[in-house]
């Protein structure tokens, strides 16, 4: 079992709650600048400490991630990070341009040697709002736009490309990957099409937001669905994106976790705006699990329920080394994407430490 | 103008496809987001986001079988040489694959634009068996000269599959003859590996075709025909990679656009390289979703791109289209 930090890069000063897009009256760039040095500081330690994966995410007009191209921040980390994979959990790729993309993520697999986790994503309901794109054809964007990236990263010679959504006259991108035939690509299987979609396409999967057992329903079923396609899927197809804190010991951790709860958490970018989340539902870009899909998004709670819904790994090394193992046998999953649950200075970079150097060793074993 | 009419009747039916609804109202997610987003869909109702609409995948107009081209004869070379036309303006024949003539719904938008001839080639359909044709260059020469004898000068040429080695021929014999050449799901040039092979009507249907709900109902040719069909495409198609057609190819200078399904399994997208490497001037057209029969699953792309490399040869590779939104 791999180990992964994902890092929100998160605006470390305060901002308006509750809405979407955040106003930007209260933006610092000096907040902003101590943010991302924040950020890059964990994943160069995430690196040293041996973690497998250090993740980058997309998300705009939101202080929750300063990342709304995670491919500058995936850049910055090439200078940084210098043997994790670095993991694009992921690129929106329907509201982006897809050759961009694949010239983008082919960058990164050169700069890095081939360290490049090529996530695609269909991105959260209100960023169709961002680049003014219709959430009803979010699907068919994402099939399209995957298989022109995948036709980008793979054909050596100019071609054309006659899509639904994306016409290209001539398209050869340079650098090429230097994984071959292209890095391994990941994308979100919560609801049943996507689950389907990717095995159908043989791409390995990733739950975020997920409550973990509504994931390991889903990722039964990718697994069923890879069977009716004649394949099997490894356990590093399955990655779970978890938030996680880890201190000496367990009243430690949920005291941090009480009190970064404390602080302005910038959460809820999906569904922060009522108004455009709920025009995005009746477009069907939820698919035929709206109920599902809409209630992991809005799934929320007092701390000890989070935790007890697998929500958040915390507490000491041995509690979370047990809940771990309890994640594994629930989903099967290959990678755990430890998202940082706080920013609390030395105490978010000794869990870091803790995750590293206590846990990801015993979690390859596994 | 070839382009604004193929690209709005493209625009058209991409706007009914790709919509699926949600196929059930929202009953709950958390209670408190439920009283939420009723009131905000209250609020919201009036001005709701542009709603897309639910439609399947346009089942293309079965019409009439042949979309208004109508039927007639030449005589070429000994042979009694069937051909549908439809259309006015420049001319764009068009030779079938080794399943026969059809007309196609990209034959049929082309026709707006072109005048389009569609060839049945000797020993197809219910034409007599065709002995004499040793080769396919023999076969060529005689379609050529069935063009002729319809006192055409100037042409583009487009081929499906089989049919698109025998365009190949046909254009290393009289390149002078043509504006562009078009080679669709091409078996020109192939990969040496073995021939998928469906075992069934059903696994042929979805060889063919990533959208069967688009094929226009036709009547099934009879197996008598499609075994004389088939012995004739087997005598001439000739081997995967044929020197001889290969070498003239190299020489040739005809504007060439190649078109691949990306989902074709039968002559699969990764031997598109192949056409660029040999055919010093071809361009290569990946049509997204469509298997073999790319014509009946994306019409509208195939007519898109396939008018705008007739109209503007290289220079398609250079938009024209106007970026602005509101002047």
């Amino acid at each position: 079992m791999k180990s992964a930090l994902f890092c929100t890069s998160r605006y470390l000063g305060p901002a308006k709650p509750g809405v979407w897009p955040v106003p930007a009256d209260t933006y610092s760039t000096d907040i902003a600048e101590r943010s991302y040095q924040t950020t890059l500081e964990q994943f160069r330690l995430a690196d040293e400490v041996n973690f497998d994966w250090v993740t980058v995410a997309e998300h705009h007009f939101a202080p929750f991630s300063l990342t709304p191209n995670p491919m500058v921040f995936a850049g910055a980390l090439t200078q940084v990070v210098k043997k994790a994979k670095i993991a694009l959990l992921g690129a929106s790729i329907p509201i982006l341009n897809p050759i961009r993309v694949a010239e983008e993520m082919a960058m990164l697999d050169t700069l890095t040697g081939g360290r490049i986790v090529a996530g695609m994503l269909r991105g959260t309901g209100n960023e169709y709002v961002t680049y003014n794109l219709n959430p009803a054809e979010s699907r068919a964007r994402f099939e399209e736009a995957l298989q022109l990236i995948r036709y980008a990263w793979t054909q050596t010679q100019p071609f054309a490309w006659q899509g639904r959504f994306f016409q290209y006259r001539s398209i050869c991108i340079w650098p090429r990957p230097v994984q071959q035939p292209h890095p391994p690509i990941y994308m979100s299987a919560s609801s049943p099409e996507s689950g389907e979609f990717a095995a159908r396409n043989k791409l390995g999967i990733g739950f975020a937001f997920t409550p973990s057992p509504q994931a390991a329903t889903a990722a039964d079923h990718y697994r069923k669905q890879a069977k009716l396609n004649d394949w099997e899927p490894k356990p590093e197809d399955i990655i779970f994106r978890i938030a996680v804190h880890v201190a000496d010991t367990d009243e430690q951790a949920l005291a941090d976790l009480e009190e970064a709860a404390r602080q302005p958490a910038h959460l809820g970018v999906s569904t922060a705006n009522r108004a455009v989340e709920s025009v995005v539902a009746g477009t069907g870009y939820y698919g035929r699990d709206v109920e599902g899909q809409r209630g992991r998004l809005f799934a929320r709670g007092d701390l000890k329920q989070r935790v007890a819904n697998g929500q958040i790994l915390l507490g000491s090394v041995e509690t979370v080394w047990k809940q771990i193992q309890d994640l594994k046998n629930m989903m099967g999953c290959g990678v755990l994407d430890f998202t940082l649950a706080t920013q609390l200075g030395s105490r978010t970079l000794h869990a870091i430490e803790l995750i590293g150097e206590k846990i990801a060793p015993r979690m390859r074993e596994i | 103008m070839a382009r604004k009419a193929t690209k709005k009747a493209a625009k058209k039916a991409v706007q009914k496809y790709a919509k699926k609804p949600a196929k059930k109202i929202v009953k709950k997610a958390a209670k408190a987001v439920k009283k939420s987003a009723k009131k905000v869909a209250r609020t919201v109702a009036k001005a709701p986001a542009k709603k897309t609409t639910a439609k399947k995948p346009a089942a293309r107009k079965a019409s009439n079988g042949n979309g208004g081209f109508k039927e007639r004869t030449v005589k070429a070379d000994g042979f009694t040489i069937r051909y549908a036309e439809a259309g006015k303006g420049d001319v764009l024949i068009s030779i079938h694959g080794a399943g026969g003539m059809r007309i196609s719904p990209a034959h049929e938008l082309l026709a707006k634009t072109y005048r389009v001839i569609v060839f049945e080639v000797p020993g197809f359909g219910t034409s007599p068996a065709n002995t004499r044709s040793a080769t396919m260059a023999e076969l060529a020469a005689s379609m050529n000269k069935a063009i002729a004898a319809l006192g055409i000068k100037k042409f583009s040429l487009m081929g499906n599959s089989f049919g698109a080695k025998l365009v190949s021929w046909m254009a290393v014999q009289a390149p002078d003859t043509l504006q562009a050449l078009l080679l669709v799901a091409p078996a020109a040039i192939r990969h040496d590996r073995p021939r998928v092979v469906a075992n069934s009507p059903e696994e042929e249907l979805k060889l063919f075709h990533a959208h069967p709900e688009r094929i226009a109902r036709r009547p099934a040719p009879k197996k008598d025909i499609l075994d004389k069909q088939q012995a004739l495409v087997r005598r001439l198609i000739g081997p995967p990679r044929d020197a001889a057609l290969e070498d003239q190819l190299k020489e040739m200078k005809v504007p060439t656009l190649a078109l691949f399904g990306t989902v074709d399994r039968v002559t699969p997208s990764d031997a598109a390289y192949l056409y660029r490497e040999i055919i010093p001037n071809c361009h290569i057209g990946m049509i997204y979703d469509a298997a073999h029969a790319i014509d009946v699953d994306r019409p509208e792309a195939v007519s898109e791109i396939v008018s705008d490399f007739i109209e503007r040869q290289e220079k398609f590779l250079v938009t024209g289209e106007s970026g602005v939104i509101h002047p």
